[in-house]
């Protein structure tokens, strides 16, 4: 977690530029919370079957840790869209961002239960992130 | 009903090891929640559609759904038996396995819908 499930119209996300949005995504994410690289997952699902509701290119569910302040919340919606709109042909206006947030406590990744935002123990979590990463 | 969904990477280890997999998910579940029972789906991702740090990921997605309230001590006791199966079957890392737990019956999670 964060996990970032985007549904896309066929021809709307090239497959070449799939790689790019999703580190577009990873990269404001980290940015914007200060969540360490390794634990962003980003799913594309081509809308095959035609269940976008009409207007709609790209829906996002984006399931993000609880202790977010408005602002970051915000600012993760607004960059996402901008991102998405530069790697795609979607329109503002047929970018849909849904945010659902999960308690820490409900998670576990690399073994650990997920830290609290902003609590002592993500510092330390961080750093061993970081350990990991250069291994 | 109880249900446990599995995201798997379809080029991945665990796409050839579901059934051991999911016969240690419904054992593990019934063990740890006095027999219950639950079910267990797979989805299975193609590569280039699914992305970790930004590179194609190999990490395995695994969502359960239980009756709340749960504690954190249960929790915690829950997933780390799942992390430890599934890297053994599999021979993944702790790192490339995500296990959550939603409880049915109790508070929604927070959502937030935007749209321009």
């Amino acid at each position: 977690m964060p996990f970032y499930h985007a549904v896309v119209r066929p021809d709307v996300l090239a497959v070449g530029e799939r790689e790019a949005l999703a580190t577009d995504i990873t990269d404001l994410h980290c940015e914007i919370t200060g969540a360490p690289r390794t634990f962003v997952q980003v799913l594309f699902t081509v809308d095959d079957a035609g269940r976008l509701p009409s207007g709609v290119d790209c829906s996002y569910r984006a399931n993000i840790r609880s202790g977010r302040t408005p602002q970051q919340t915000d600012e993760l919606t607004t960059r996402l869209r901008d991102a998405t709109v530069a790697r795609t042909t979607a329109a503002p206006s047929a970018v849909v961002i849904q945010i659902q947030e999960t308690e820490a406590s409900f998670v576990m990744e690399g073994g650990r239960l997920l830290p609290e935002p902003g609590s002592p123990e993500e510092e330390a979590w961080k750093a061993q992130d970081q350990q990991v990463g250069a291994a | 009903m109880n249900t446990i969904s599995c995201l798997i990477q379809a080029d991945g280890p665990a796409a050839g090891l579901r059934e051991e997999l999911e016969r240690r998910l419904r054992a593990h579940h019934a063990g740890h929640l006095d027999g219950e029972e639950a079910v267990v789906s797979w989805r299975l991702v193609e590569p280039g559609h699914m992305f970790t740090a930004g590179s194609p990921s190999s990490s395995a997605v695994i969502t359960c759904t239980m009756a709340g309230p749960t504690t954190r001590s249960g929790r915690e006791a829950y997933m780390r038996r799942i992390c430890d199966f599934w890297t053994e079957v599999t021979g993944c890392t702790d790192h490339e396995i995500v296990v959550s737990i939603t409880e049915t019956g109790g508070a929604s999670p927070k959502h937030t819908e935007e749209r321009s």
